[in-house]
């Protein structure tokens, strides 16, 4: 994967634009399902991984190669979300994911074949999501990175630019305010 | 109720990101309490939670809206690349300035004297060997007024101007307490990351509380980033014996990059937890004082030969074995007939510093 990520950057640096689509193509969804975790809803996760690429074919000339591609695709798109976010300054808008226009399909739609299944993974995920909303950017990013991509912290540290300490608190407090704000909605 | 250290290190626990030591302490802790139990429990499961998120596919794809977008933005042209950073100007500017001084001086000194000597002899002056014409009839002169001295002459023949760009110093150090390193001080924090991203081999000399704690803790620290710190049997030895306050450590480390071993640094600034045999406890860093120099010649050839290796093994090449590892050693204390097991096995394992990042010697010594 990397290998191959290595020759498309090398391609496009020679000029080959379709190597930037390839690599565009690989990694989209896997970061389009990070971003939408730290973002309010599918059609902004879209506009900040679109924005990401952006920088990222503009910078490409930056990338050293010391970090993986996603590695660092993944840095531009944090940044980007968590500057969006900060533009915008709006009340969180939660919005189940898959109900903005439909533009979004499940990666494996044999799940939902039991009847009432999707129903109760789109509940367990409005309800996921909607805690993850109320958390800070930096304690949200924090979760979406170690416990849905398994980054260790070393990466993390990296993405974010802060020593792996402050990494290991903000995931110590970032898991205790999830844990509440979970609690606090089965009590509802 | 369990403390924040407690639930810090079970949090962690949930990250998978605790060592040996600490994990053991986390089985401990849960044969007893009840409450550190369901903590863990909900952490876990709420851990759970996340990772089963659906994962959803871009529709449409992106790759046709990134393309016409760059296509439509017209990019900026690839950045050439940066060019290699001019070294050589401060001392060509430090030259241009004392050839400027010189001049200044000169013209100065050169007016001064021939004034001088129009105020003695009619601004003339004395060839060797030529003789004193007689005077002629003295004519009455105005008295001269006084010259008033020039400032910057007097600064300058004084030594005391300093208008000028002063010459670098032959070698460059940054200095700074562990403390101004943290990251929520930091005030040192960015001069220390330029500091390293612009040495590609740093030596580091550190001041300590306690040589054998400041080791542990960089090894705990070299481990959170996959590298494994090799002590020497013979530098083992003498942090375990009675006079090792006394006692210089080199530990030599390659392959870094820049921000990891800024982050390291930043790190080993900064208190850190260990478990206890009841409970945890948050100690505070015996990290006291950095400074940063360039690693010099002497230094790399000093570090071959406590490994036993070639001096040119210790200069940049590109290329790595298949199952290389990142070298990080305490040395031995002084340079045997052969290196030790541990050491040979580190080096069998090596791979040889990669162009672009970074090598550090750090010498670690108690205040």
């Amino acid at each position: 994967m990397a290998q191959d990520d290595n020759r498309l950057i090398a391609e496009c640096r020679e000029g080959n634009n379709a190597a930037f689509g390839e690599l565009v193509a690989r990694h989209q969804d896997r970061l389009f399902n990070s971003v939408l975790r730290l973002c309010d809803n599918a059609e902004d996760a879209r506009d900040v991984v679109q924005e990401a690429f952006l920088h990222a074919y503009q910078s490409l000339q930056s990338f050293k190669g010391d970090a993986l591609f996603f590695t660092w695709l993944y840095r531009i798109a944090v940044n980007t979300a968590i500057s969006m976010k900060r533009k915008k300054r709006v009340v969180l808008r939660i919005q189940p994911v898959g109900e903005d226009g439909g533009t979004i399909e499940p990666l494996d739609p044999s799940e939902t074949n039991r009847p009432g299944h999707a129903l109760e993974l789109a509940e367990e995920e409005r309800r996921v999501h909607e805690a993850l909303a109320k958390l800070s950017q930096e304690h949200r990013a924090v979760l979406v990175m170690k416990d849905m991509d398994g980054m260790k912290y070393e990466e993390m540290a990296d993405v974010l630019g802060v020593p792996i300490g402050t990494i290991r608190s903000r995931l110590h407090r970032a898991r205790l305010e999830m844990r509440d704000l979970l609690l606090q909605q089965e009590q509802k | 109720m369990l403390s924040s250290e407690i639930t810090e290190l079970l949090s962690a626990f949930v990250d998978g990101e605790l060592n040996q030591r600490q994990r053991e302490a986390v089985m401990r802790l849960l044969n007893k309490s009840s409450e550190a139990r369901e903590l863990l429990r909900q952490l876990q499961e709420n851990a759970h939670r996340i990772k089963q998120l659906p994962r959803h596919k871009v529709e449409p794809s992106l790759v046709e809206a990134v393309m016409q977008a760059i296509a439509e933005q017209k990019p900026k042209p690839m950045a050439a690349p940066r060019p290699a950073r001019r070294r050589w100007l401060p001392y060509v500017a430090a030259g241009l300035a004392a050839s400027l001084l010189i001049g200044v001086v000169s013209i100065f000194a050169w007016q001064a004297f021939h004034e001088q000597e129009n105020h003695k002899g009619n601004g003339m002056p004395l060839v060797k060997g030529e003789e004193k014409k007689p005077e002629p009839t003295p004519t009455p002169m105005p008295e001269p007024t006084p010259r008033k001295p020039n400032p910057l002459l007097a600064q300058m023949v004084e030594g005391t101007f300093d208008g000028f760009a002063k010459l670098p110093p032959p070698e460059r150090a940054f200095s700074a307490p562990f403390a101004d390193l943290r990251s929520e001080k930091g005030v040192k924090l960015a001069d220390l990351a330029r500091e390293i991203d612009r040495t590609p081999a740093v030596r580091l000399d550190v001041t300590v509380k306690n040589n054998a704690s400041a080791i542990d803790r960089l090894k705990d620290a070299l481990k959170d980033r996959g590298i494994n710190l090799v002590i020497d049997p013979s530098a083992k030895k003498s942090l375990n014996a009675k006079g090792q306050a006394k006692a210089e450590y080199l530990v030599y480390a390659e392959n870094l990059n820049a921000d990891e071993l800024t982050k390291l640094l930043s790190e080993l600034g900064e208190s850190y937890v260990v478990p206890g045999t009841n409970n945890q406890k948050t100690v505070e860093s015996p990290y006291k004082k950095v400074t940063l120099a360039p690693i010099a010649q002497d230094d790399k050839l000093k570090v071959a030969k406590l490994l036993g290796v070639d001096a040119a093994a210790m200069e940049p090449k590109a290329g790595a074995k298949a199952d290389a590892k990142r070298l990080a050693v305490v040395l031995p204390t002084s340079a045997g007939s052969q290196p030790s097991a541990e050491v040979r096995q580190l080096l069998s394992q090596r791979r040889p510093p990669q162009p672009g990042s970074v090598q550090v010697l750090i010498k670690i010594h108690q205040e």
